[in-house]
């Protein structure tokens, strides 16, 4: 099978150098009509793309938006130097960025001290007009008011009066990112003109439409400074290790066409690029510069030691195919993991970044061999490498002292996971923005000295027509904003029933006594309109109350916190409007925090998903690849470990995370398990091939696979350490752990899985053992035709004559007695139990045995049912093992069920006869000790004491015949010790001239009275039943 | 395998088998099924029905192939949609070594829980002929498994749609509004005709027994639309994905089954995940199980799934007697609020060819809204008696 599928990777490389030209052509045909895509890339500017269309927040926060004018905009905080901003030189730009505000696109409303709708009484009427005509008017008056008015006090203007706000609120006509940009872009020559024409001003600028275009102008940062670094890092790390031009043009030429067909790809299927996924051509670099250097050093090796080149290439490809394929797709497995991530912007990250890992395979072996085939290459003469040394005392360090190793290091790792729960998730977008970024510092120096920059609204319902007017609904909405402004947590409420009181005062001459709420519907509906009336353009109330009046929404201002504190206290508000408010008034928070504060948990969910089902794939592949259940199990700890470790040092480090970090552990356990592969593939093959013993093939795998490991680990770390120089938290901090992880990774693997493997080995050593007794016996067949027979008779001869203890005569009795039957293959037989209970009556069943013979394992046994006929067609089928215990699957026909039950019941009737299961089924060597009693005239009596305390039995005292070894009688005593049943053999015929069979079996209930026979029938024997007849595919089938 | 010589093989196959065999057998039976409580609705009976079943089954064949054929017919005294005709399975099979091929309609069972059957979906439910979505009804099929190593990978291609067949006015254990069978809506372009594709991964490693799947075509859980005073069942395209785990460790049988389904409203997952452990020898020779199963469904109470968030907790005795006498009992509590549910199945055989059986349901303090809350006066207890051919 290895050898016809290396044949395969032969002939293919040979094509593929025959053919080069073709092959060139093949992979750049690929490349471009992937990477034609590109053109249909863009950046997404807008915070939403975190949330997918079935994130419950997103969905009421747009319900919302669907309702009220949509809350995004821009904020401009004018601050003076004077400290004074209601003087008058501050009040004229605080009137030229109002002025100038409306000419941003898209604005659709301005808020400013200036042009705040003040309210006052002139006899009956109302007026309602600016409250700063220009720089001229009463500023004192002005900030007495804008002091007390509730609307502006706390998020355009502070006590202090410092510094004022003006708020551009804009309504987008379409998802079109330039929209955003080019808002922005008059946004910021309106802001660098008011500080040119007012000198003493600074204008500092946030909001979310700038958040929106943050996250595009930092994507767009990253991948044009990241991207060039990051070709640099491999531009160098490629010299050093291949020291080549043609290898390093072969390398660069790979990572550049893999990251071309990923993000072509992304154009293809329409991913508008965010911070996240703009990290992808980055990672497709990191990652596929390990399959060109693999293959690129083998050929090198290769080449060394005299080969010409293009019999390099066929060699490199022969022993690099495998590995580079499996490792490509378990990384891609683990980006592919990402999916159940959920942000929309890492399955986009993930896919890109898998099909670039895809794309850097498919290039490393077609398109690199063909173009180092084309070019001139030498490779240069090797120095001892300081590398190699080391690895080859580090090798006899870890030999040496591996039980200090496991211990420490396993302290170690658990030492650092008990630092996981330090970790605490926070997704404060503001602070995913490092400093040098302009929006941050604006963003926090508003937050700390203006207003806080997150929000929490509320949709509240009277529940009918026009029912904001009614008394008791205000009285409702004004308990909850009183509340809500008793709270710590909240900076500024706005709420309609201001609106509402302030009519109310002005209708009374502006007598404070009457800042409440009217006390009459009809009052209340009569300043609603009059107010409405009054208001120019652009101050309409559609911010506040819905079209049919019916609702109207409240806006709290929080305070800057972690997003579990947004998550507790959105509970708590919400928990606040169902104890005291009617029902139709139970709103739930949302917002913009309010969805960030609930993402990171709903992400984790999904990441840790998604990285279980990755760990799960992996592990299985690299169980099937490695074809070892025990070693593959073993690579669980290299695998997991870094990840729970990379955690804990996470936590030690301050512990803040954002929702990519939930993502690193999926994404991780594809990029270290190559190191494990790498790792366990070479010292199995050092085992299984050469027969060194583990301490020499771990030996072996320090000096060959060590220096790659260290190589590619080096170049991964780069790679990611490249990524966290990235502007952007949720990247750099992505960077930061992937770095950690993969480091711990090549530590376990070169210190840990060592250790562990030498410690397994002993164990796995001394369980062998135990089944070298069963070999000796059972592997008879093999050795048939071979002189070792002669000498394994003698053996086992001498062992029966010779053997001094009972115990040794009667397990020597039992052997021989296996072994007498040994090489039947496979036999079938048809049995009929006629139960008889103590009154004598009968009833039968009527079963079909088929046995399979497994020469190096336990045997395996169908039994079909036929009658009773309610349980016609129901099989049993039993893989005995040698030790432990089997395993048993039944098959259910009604609903075409197979079921795996447990071998617990063993000890339980079979069909309600006084046969036990483990009396039908096949009894192995190992599942006894032995003691030999007497012999009984022709007869040997010995002992059998089950080794399985789940046995129904405590000792068996069993005749068997001198001559043939052949069961005559079997008495059975229970766990208390006392006689349970006597079974008896009878009617012996023997077929194919070897092996005796008993056409009855006779057992007697000396307890119950109960006895059941049991007759065979139509023995037959080779019949040529093969596994496939005894599988689980097996059951199913009709016959 | 040449493929080419693979319609040969087929031919030939059955040519060589010397040993093939005639297998005639089924069952048939009566059953009584009285309500305890008065119709909730309008239009339903009250008081007790009587129904019979017929099951014959006859098959040609030997070891490594076979040809079956298994009709069912029901009839039922009250209900006229409950007396209905299927076609259970009409299949050829041939097993080689390294694949099997079967062709034509048949029962597929996939997952490993007891009290919810979340990854068993290639089936249509027979929903007339029990409540507890076990009875199915027969699917036509290519069936390709491809028999490795590492496992079997079984590929699907399902040709022709099977609706769930609902309860009709007179019947129980309907919800109130009647069922529009006639207006239900397919979401696939040739209605019926639209061929299903699925494909499962099995495999049993130690003591692991795992199965992988995917699904895409027109869902077997219709949801429903108020259409003028009635239900429409619709049946949408979905991608369903899903994976079954058992782990066999001493007594203990650990399971779980998940889903994740796109293409049916937003996007779920659900779970159902439990143990089993038997007692063996409890009472002389008689076996106790006890089972305890979480079930949990990401629409929660908007979905139509009763198994929400709710906990399965149940015993099974199987006495080990001549006669197989088994007792089944069980509880599902609703986590969120009272709603509970009572089963309890017992049979017994009765000479060498009969079967008596006796199954009850019960609905308790369902809450308005759930789901089972149109079953709440449809408490019954069941007695049948069945002879095996």
């Amino acid at each position: 099978m290895v050898q016809k599928i290396e044949n395969a990777i032969v002939r293919y490389a040979r094509a593929v150098i025959k053919y080069r030209w073709l092959a060139i052509g093949l992979s750049l045909a690929v490349t471009i009509a992937m990477g034609t895509g590109a053109q249909y890339l863009g950046f997404s500017t807008n915070y939403r793309v975190f949330f997918s269309k079935y994130n419950p927040q997103l969905e009421s926060f747009e319900r919302m938006q669907d309702i009220y004018t949509k809350a995004d905009g821009i904020l401009f905080v004018l601050v003076p130097d004077d400290g004074d901003a209601l003087d008058a030189d501050t009040v004229k730009a605080a009137a030229q960025l109002t002025t100038g505000g409306w000419q941003i696109p898209y604005a659709t409303r301005v808020d400013s001290v200036n042009n705040f709708q003040d309210t006052r009484a002139e006899g009956d009427d109302l007026t309602v007009g600016d409250l700063i005509e220009d720089e001229n008017s009463d500023l004192a008056y002005a900030k007495k008011k804008a002091l007390a008015e509730p609307f502006l006090n706390g998020q355009l203007i502070r006590d202090t009066a410092n510094m004022v706000g003006i708020n551009v609120t804009l309504t987008f006509s379409s998802d079109d990112p330039r929209e955003v940009a080019k808002a922005v872009k008059v946004a910021r020559a309106l802001a660098r003109k008011v500080e040119a024409d007012n000198p003493g001003h600074r204008v500092r600028i946030t909001g979310l439409t700038m958040l929106n275009n943050a996250f595009a102008e930092s994507s767009q940062n990253d991948m044009m400074t990241l991207i060039p670094i990051m070709y640099g890092v491999i531009l160098l790390f490629a010299m050093i290790t291949l020291r080549s031009f043609t290898a390093v043009a072969g390398t660069l030429l790979v990572i550049m066409l893999s990251t071309i067909t990923g993000m072509g790809f992304a154009g293809w299927v329409g991913i508008k690029l965010s911070p996240p996924s703009a990290m992808a051509p980055t990672m497709i670099m990191t990652l596929a510069v390990a399959d060109s250097i693999h293959i690129l050093l083998s050929m090198l090796v290769a080449m060394r030691k005299g080969m010409k080149k293009d019999d390099a290439i066929v060699e490199s490809l022969r022993v690099n195919f495998g590995p580079v394929f499996l490792t490509s797709l378990t990384t891609a497995i683990g980006f592919l993991s990402m999916n159940f991530s959920e942000a929309p912007p890492f399955w986009h990250l993930g896919n890109i970044t898998a099909v670039g890992v895809a794309g850097a395979w498919l290039y490393s072996i077609l398109f690199l061999p063909a173009l180092v085939s084309i070019l001139p290459m030498r490779a240069k003469k090797e120095s001892e490498s300081t590398v190699a040394a080391g690895l080859g005392s580090l090798a006899e360090f870890v030999i040496a002292r591996r039980k200090q190793l496991l211990v420490g290091v396993s302290a170690v790792a658990i030492g650092l996971s008990l630092f996981i729960p330090r970790n605490e998730f926070d997704d404060r977008w503001v602070e995913y923005f490092d400093e040098t970024m302009a929006f941050r510092t604006d963003s926090d120096f508003t937050a700390d000295n203006l207003t806080g920059l997150y929000q929490m609204q509320f949709n509240l319902k009277s529940g009918e027509e026009g029912g904001i007017q009614n008394p008791a609904y205000l009285q409702n909405v004004q308990k909850f904003q009183q509340w809500l402004e008793s709270r710590p947590q909240v900076v500024h409420v706005v709420s309609f029933t201001d609106v509402m009181k302030k009519v109310n005062r002005s209708m009374h001459g502006d007598d404070e006594a009457y800042y409440k709420l009217p006390e009459s519907r009809n009052l209340a509906a009569q300043y609603l309109l009059l107010y409405e009336m009054s208001l120019p353009y652009g101050f309409d109330l559609n911010n506040q109350i819905n079209i049919d009046k019916s609702a109207t929404r409240l806006t709290a201002t929080i305070r800057d916190m972690s997003t579990r504190e947004t998550r507790e206290f959105a509970a708590e508000t919400e928990a606040w409007l169902r104890a005291n408010t009617p029902t139709s008034m139970h709103a739930t928070a949302s917002s913009a925090a309010v969805m960030f504060a609930h993402i990171s948990i709903r992400n984790l969910v999904g990441a840790l998903t998604g990285a279980f089902l990755a760990l799960i794939l992996i592990s299985g592949i690299l169980m099937l690849t490695l074809r070892s259940l025990r070693v593959g199990t073993i690579s669980l700890v290299p695998n997991l470990l870094p990840a729970l470790a990379g955690f804990g040092v996470w936590g030690i480090l301050g512990g803040r995370v954002t929702m990519s970090l939930a993502l690193v552990t999926g994404m991780t356990i594809g990029i270290v398990v190559d190191d494990t592969v790498h790792f366990l593939a070479k010292y199995l093959r050092a085992r299984r091939e050469q027969g060194m013993n583990p301490q020499d093939a771990i030996r072996y795998v320090f000096q060959t696979v060590g220096p790659a490991l260290v190589g590619t680990t080096v170049v991964l770390v780069a790679g990611f350490i490249v990524l966290a120089q990235s502007h952007f938290e949720m990247n750099s901090s992505m960077g930061k752990l992937t770095a950690i992880t993969i480091v711990i990774a090549l530590a376990a693997d070169l210190l840990l899985l060592p250790p562990l493997l030498m410690m397994f080995e002993e164990i796995w050593a001394k369980k062998d053992k135990k089944k070298e007794q069963r070999h000796m016996t059972k592997g008879y067949r093999k050795l048939v035709d071979s002189i070792a027979t002669g000498a394994l008779l003698l053996v086992l001869g001498t062992s029966s004559v010779y053997a001094e203890t009972a115990e040794e005569k009667g397990l020597a009795i039992a052997i021989e007695a296996d072994r007498r039957d040994i090489g039947f293959s496979d036999f079938s037989a048809d049995s009929l139990m006629i139960l008889k209970n103590k009154r004598g009556h009968t009833s039968t069943r009527h079963t079909r045995v088929r046995t399979l013979e497994v020469i190096d394992g336990g045997d395996k046994t169908l039994v079909l049912f036929d009658k009773p006929r309610d349980v016609k067609d129901t099989k049993f089928l039993t893989h005995s093992k040698m030790t432990g215990n089997d395993d048993q699957w039944l098959f259910l026909p009604a609903l075409k069920r197979v079921k795996r039950i447990s071998a617990n019941n063993k000890s339980g009737p079979f069909m309600g006869s006084e046969f036990s299961y483990e009396d039908i089924s096949s009894q192995e060597v190992e599942e006894y000790t032995y003691k030999w009693l007497r012999d009984e005239g022709n007869n040997f009596v010995i002992e059998r004491y089950p080794v399985d305390k789940k046995s129904g039995y405590t000792k068996l005292v069993t005749w068997l015949d001198k001559e043939h070894y052949r069961l005559q009688k079997v008495q059975f005593h229970d766990r208390k010790g006392d006689l349970l049943k006597t079974l008896d053999y009878k009617d012996y015929h023997q077929y194919l001239g070897k092996h005796w069979r008993p056409n009855l079996m006779t057992v007697v209930n000396h307890q119950t009275g109960k006895s059941t026979d049991l007759q065979w029938s139509n023995y037959q024997f080779k019949k040529g039943l093969t596994a496939r007849d005894f599988d689980r595919n097996a059951l199913k089938r009709t016959r | 395998m040449n493929f080419a010589l693979f319609p040969l093989a087929i031919l030939l196959v059955p040519a060589l088998a010397g040993a093939s065999e005639w297998r005639t057998g089924g069952l048939a039976g009566i059953e009584v099924r009285g309500f305890t409580q008065a119709a909730a609705f309008a239009g339903q009976h009250q008081g007790s029905a009587v129904s019979g079943f017929f099951e014959p089954e006859i098959s040609f064949g030997q070891d490594r192939w076979s040809l079956i054929f298994r009709p069912y017919l029901r009839i039922d005294q009250q209900d006229s949609e409950r007396t209905h005709f299927d076609i259970r399975e009409a299949y050829w099979e041939t097993a080689l070594d390294r694949w099997e091929l079967r062709i034509g309609i048949r029962k597929v069972y996939w997952g490993v829980t007891e009290s919810l059957h979340l990854v068993d979906f290639i089936n249509q439910i027979d929903a007339v002929e029990n409540i507890d979505g076990e009875d199915r009804l027969g699917q036509p099929m290519v069936n390709l498994a491809l028999v490795r190593e590492y496992g079997t990978l079984d590929l699907f291609a399902l040709p022709g749609f099977r609706e769930r067949i609902f309860p009709g006015e007179d019947g129980r254990l309907r919800p109130g509004p009647s069922i529009s069978e006639d207006d239900r809506i397919l979401q696939s372009g040739n209605g019926r005709a639209h061929t299903d594709w699925a494909a499962r991964y099995s495999h049993s490693l130690g003591d692991w027994d795992i199965g992988v799947s995917h699904f895409y075509g027109l869902t077997r859980d219709p949801r429903f639309i108020a259409r003028n005073g009635a239900l429409v069942p619709v049946y949408e395209l979905i991608h369903q994905s899903s994976i079954d785990l058992q782990w066999t460790v001493g007594g203990f049988l650990w399971k779980f089954e998940a889903i994740d389904r796109t293409g049916q409203q937003d996007r779920f997952k659900a779970l159902v995940a439990g143990y089993e452990y038997t007692f063996n020898g409890l009472i002389g020779v008689a076996d106790l199980g006890v089972l305890s199963e979480y079930q949990w469904d990401q629409r929660g109470k908007s979905g139509s799934s009763p198994a929400d968030n709710d906990v399965f907790l149940g015993a099974r005795l199987a006495a080990n007697d001549e006669a197989s006498s088994e007792l089944l009992a069980g509880m599902v509590q609703d986590l969120d609020h009272e709603t509970r549910f009572f089963n309890i199945e017992a049979s017994r055989r009765i000479g060498e060819n009969f079967k008596a059986t006796l199954e009850g349901r019960f609905f308790s303090a369902v809450r308005s809204g759930d789901p089972t809350s149109t079953f709440s006066q449809d408490d019954y207890v069941e007695f049948g008696i069945t002879r095996y051919f």
